[in-house]
């Protein structure tokens, strides 16, 4: 049409339009969510730690034939049942889950031997609690001894997990929480939940904000590569909703917060920080064209199918930009074929942009 | 629930539920008569985990395949069958239950005894200890199978670890129970967590009547022992068993 210019939108793929990228394709059929940064193969070793979400993300990987690094392992003779029961083949190793970005930082820290971690031990039923590791041991440990030699192998094998990776998979979970405000570290559950015992005196609570998380990740990114200068960082945002809030605001409301800071900050830090990536889980949940479908009826728990979901799309996205894994060496898959419909459809958004009627 | 007796003295019946470990028990049974004026030993063995294949009927212990059947038969003596009844005492050796070295690293207690719990469950000799549970036979005692053989032995001994992971197992698994766990004698052991190699030396294959038995086992078999390992191991069993007797002529 005459008189009128060029402008950024034309040319861009059909991905960066929500009518030929969304509304107008099938749910499973949404495509090109994510381009990696950097490839991970088979070869690579992976370490995954964060949220309870976390969990999916190595034995998926595992299933599928790849390098899951496990710096602690379990007793050979162990039951698989028996392993998930005392938190064996969880994460690497047996940290627990790390929900926070400040927990991460206080990980590396004891790791690397900038600090050391508290004395504070947890008695319940005159069995003996880790308040870092909560849920470690099914019914804790007998003694103070053997709940600090136990800890302290969780966190040489966190060390040793750091040093080995080729990637480091961290789920970023929340921004709520806890604190012993007089020592200044965190605990991954409020005190008097599973054990230990709440003071309004001792214990401090804290929603991070934006700038807190952000300059913990980014201090924990920095931090990782002192001891493994070559590690690469995959981020994601766990798509489970928080299961209680202390921030005073409705649960739902909370959650949203929780979430939409998180994922800000993984997509500021992996859009600033080299060999860091973001990768959408939480997306591919939580975002309307799922219509919350892999939710269970809690509206909380991801179902195994959308596990699936997930890490089928991470793998179909390594294979579209590095080439099939399984087969090194292969070209990468041909694309599946654009439907009559949708090359229309695209037309028809051109259309839109050209005024046409 | 069948009791062991004293009974004026009379050899204690027992029997032996295993597989080809018992081999090395029963050669050295069956060449020494002054052990059977002391203990009647009954075997009901097979070879490989053919064991599995017992069942409780009527209040029986039998063979449910041909081929478990003919192996109990020529192992007792011509019995196809355990009667509880007739007996004083029960043994269950070897069938999958030996201790392992430790894994490398630190592991709580729980940890080692659930594991102990998950590596039991699996074998034929906890299934055949629950088959005995159920048949009311009493008192059942449970002989660990031999740690496989060192290559050349350069020191005799037993690792003093040995004692916590028997502890772990016996804690998790056997005491529970009802069952005495039996260890084996810390005279045989070599290297800390081997047998001594000299008591692998000229081990042969559980005699069950057919063309292979008793045939020596290859070279490389560093699994199975030899007659004079099944000695030691009987006559601290046989110490065991008097002392058994002693409590219960005492109780009398």
């Amino acid at each position: 049409m005459s008189g009128q210019s060029a402008h950024p939108y034309e040319g861009l793929p059909s991905s960066a339009f929500w009518k030929t990228a969304v509304s107008n394709v099938g749910m499973f059929d949404i495509r090109d969510v994510w381009v990696p940064k950097f490839p991970i193969s088979p070869k690579h070793k992976v370490a995954t730690f964060g949220s309870c979400f976390a969990q999916n993300i190595g034995g998926a990987l595992r299933d599928r034939g790849y390098s899951w690094l496990i710096s602690e392992e379990a007793p050979r003779a162990m039951s698989r049942e028996s392993r998930k029961r005392f938190n064996y083949d969880v994460f690497t190793c047996r940290t627990g889950a790390i929900y926070t970005c400040t927990l991460l930082r206080q990980w590396i820290s004891w790791a690397s031997g900038e600090t050391s971690p508290p004395d504070e031990i947890w008695e319940r039923d005159d069995r003996f609690i880790d308040p870092f590791r909560p849920r470690i041991e099914p019914g804790g440990f007998d003694s103070r001894d053997e709940l600090m030699q136990s800890r302290t192998v969780a966190i040489e094998a966190f060390r040793h997990a750091v040093e080995k990776a080729n990637v480091f998979v961290f789920t970023l979970g929340l921004t709520e929480s806890w604190w012993n405000t007089a020592g200044g570290y965190e605990y991954p559950l409020c005190p008097g939940t599973v054990a230990g015992e709440y003071s309004a005196a001792r214990h401090g609570f804290r929603n991070q904000s934006f700038g807190d998380i952000r300059q913990s990740l980014a201090e924990s990114v920095d931090r990782l590569r002192r001891l493994n200068p070559k590690i690469r960082v995959l981020l994601t945002v766990s798509p489970t909703p928080l299961t209680a809030t202390a921030s005073g605001r409705h649960v739902l409301a909370a959650t949203m917060l929780s979430k939409s800071v998180l994922r800000a900050v993984a997509d500021d830090v992996a859009n600033h920080t080299r060999d860091v990536d973001y990768f959408p889980s939480f997306e591919l949940v939580f975002s309307p064209p799922f219509r919350a479908t892999f939710f269970g009826p809690n509206m909380r728990d991801v179902t195994a199918q959308g596990v699936d979901f997930i890490m089928t799309t991470f793998f179909d996205a390594q294979a579209a930009a590095f080439g099939d894994a399984a087969r090194p060496g292969a070209p990468a898959p041909e694309r599946r074929p654009r439907s009559a419909r949708e090359d229309l459809a695209c037309e028809e958004r051109l259309l839109e942009a050209f005024g046409g009627e | 629930m069948t009791n062991a007796t004293t009974a004026g003295g009379a050899a204690t019946r027992v029997c032996v539920l295993g597989n080809s470990h018992v081999g090395a028990l029963k050669l050295a049974y069956d060449a020494d008569p002054s052990l059977a004026s002391r203990m009647r030993l009954t075997f009901f063995a097979a070879r490989g985990d053919e064991m599995r294949h017992l069942r409780l009927r009527d209040g029986r212990i039998e063979a449910s395949t041909p081929l478990l059947e003919h192996s109990i038969r020529h192992t007792s003596g011509g019995l196809s069958e355990v009667d509880p009844q007739a007996y004083d005492a029960f043994l269950v050796y070897g069938l999958e239950l030996r201790i392992q070295p430790p894994a490398d690293g630190f592991f709580s207690r729980a940890v080692r005894e659930q594991t102990a719990r998950d590596a039991a469950a699996k074998t034929a000799g906890l299934f055949a200890v629950e088959l005995l549970g159920e048949a009311g036979a009493a008192p059942v005692f449970v002989g660990l199978g031999p740690s496989p053989a060192a290559g050349e032995s350069t020191a005799l001994g037993r690792d003093p670890g040995y004692a916590a992971i028997f502890e772990a197992l016996n804690a998790a698994v056997f005491a529970p129970l009802g069952v005495e766990l039996l260890g084996q004698p810390e005279e045989t052991f070599a290297d800390g967590w081997r047998t001594d190699r000299r008591f692998s030396i000229g081990s042969r294959r559980l005699d069950v009547g057919d063309e292979a038995s008793n045939e020596l086992h290859p070279d490389n078999d560093s699994a199975h022992m030899n007659e004079a390992f099944g000695r030691i191991w009987l006559q601290a069993f046989e110490t065991r068993l008097r002392g058994l007797r002693a409590v219960t002529s005492a109780a009398k």
